[in-house]
């Protein structure tokens, strides 16, 4: 089992109630300190809604949840459009500045 | 004369494809030279960009997907089904593998639709270095599993003694043949369709700059070439599908021996 499968389990274990053969179980020591680890771990989870990830930078903005847009696409066929350009007209487009073809 | 030269000279539509050296290191080491050609670079970018896609759709690793990550699910759930209808189980552990060839594939085929740039799928060296690498890796896969009975792919079952050495001549040339079909249709079909569209948009711009009853004419020959490029979109998305279509089919030959 890997570290994270392993962790998950682990804490799973915590939020699982103690299994309860018969009613006069309930209470007995070993179970009771089994449900205070049941009680504290819901307890610590965070209430309300997740709050929003504040990240920064290229990623979140075009990329991440609903900020995912179409721009990365447009801006990449830019890049290229300009670099081709660039690269066309120094082997090439520059030498028909003055003379249509030679 | 220049007048006469813009009205009737035609560029040579496959100068697009012409490899350009941007710099070289030359060096007493074995006489050995190390370029960066355009191909190079437009490999460079591809490159990149496929990496750059992958990780950047990530999400935070969250469960619920953004448009980009279904995107790429939606891409990886279509290898996979394919994989799945062509291989079978066994051929899930390849996945990595065809998912990292059409991406490749596609965004080779895809750099080279915007304007003056360069397609690195329409050289031979592209496709065919590509075909020879994976029949040389799917032969070696097929000993790997099979041993000698890998050799029972060139029988096909049921066949009359007495046919057995022209059948496995004939199946032969026919595995070896794979090699060089598999990245000729990929490069001939790409080498095609940009020449169609070097031709087309040769020919409306002569129209364009011809006088007023031409450039009006021009409207027709201009809407064929927004029709083209968007048929060479799709051409781009069917070439790559195909080429890993018929790796995946090459895989199944030697995992399963048809």
């Amino acid at each position: 089992m890997n570290t994270i499968a392993r962790r998950a389990y682990s804490t799973a274990r915590a939020a699982i109630p103690p299994t309860i053969g018969s009613t006069k179980a309930i209470g007995s020591p070993k179970d009771a300190a089994r449900m205070t680890k049941v009680v504290n771990f819901y307890k610590g989870l965070p209430n309300g809604p997740a709050p929003a990830a504040r990240s920064s930078g290229y990623q979140a903005r075009y990329f991440d949840g609903k900020n995912s847009s179409m721009t990365p696409v447009f801006q990449t066929i830019a890049a290229v459009f300009v670099l081709s350009y660039t690269i066309d007209y120094h082997f090439h487009l520059k030498h028909h500045k003055n003379v249509a073809h030679h | 004369m220049t007048t006469f030269i813009n009205t009737v000279f035609i560029n040579n539509p496959l100068e697009q494809f012409e490899i350009k050296e941007f710099f070289y290191m030359g060096g007493p080491l074995l006489g050995a030279k190390f370029s960066l050609t355009n191909i190079g670079l437009y490999l460079i970018i591809v490159t990149i960009l496929v990496l750059g896609m992958s990780y950047l759709s990530l999400n935070n690793n969250k469960v619920v997907p953004s448009r980009w990550s279904i995107v790429q699910e939606s891409l990886f759930g279509s290898i996979l089904n394919m994989i799945k209808s062509t291989i079978g189980g066994k051929g899930e552990a390849y996945l990595p593998f065809l998912y990292t060839i059409f991406l490749y594939v596609l965004l080779s085929n895809l750099i080279g639709l915007v304007p003056y740039s360069f397609t690195p799928s329409s050289h031979f060296v592209f496709g065919i270095g590509f075909s020879v690498a994976i029949l040389i890796g799917v032969t070696i896969l097929g000993f790997q599993t099979h041993a000698l009975k890998f050799f029972g792919l060139f029988v096909p079952a049921g066949t009359p003694l007495g046919l057995v050495p022209v059948l496995v001549m004939i199946e032969t040339i026919s595995y070896l043949a794979r090699a060089l079909s598999l990245g000729l249709r990929l490069t001939a079909n790409m080498i095609g369709g940009h020449v169609l569209l070097k031709i087309f948009s040769t020919f409306t711009w002569k129209a364009v700059i011809g006088g007023p009853i031409l450039l009006l004419i021009s409207i027709i020959p201009f809407a064929f070439i927004i029709a083209f490029t968007g048929l060479e979109i799709a051409i781009a998305f069917i070439q790559a599908y195909v080429f890993t279509m018929l790796t995946a089919s090459y895989l199944n030959d030697a995992i399963n021996l048809h």
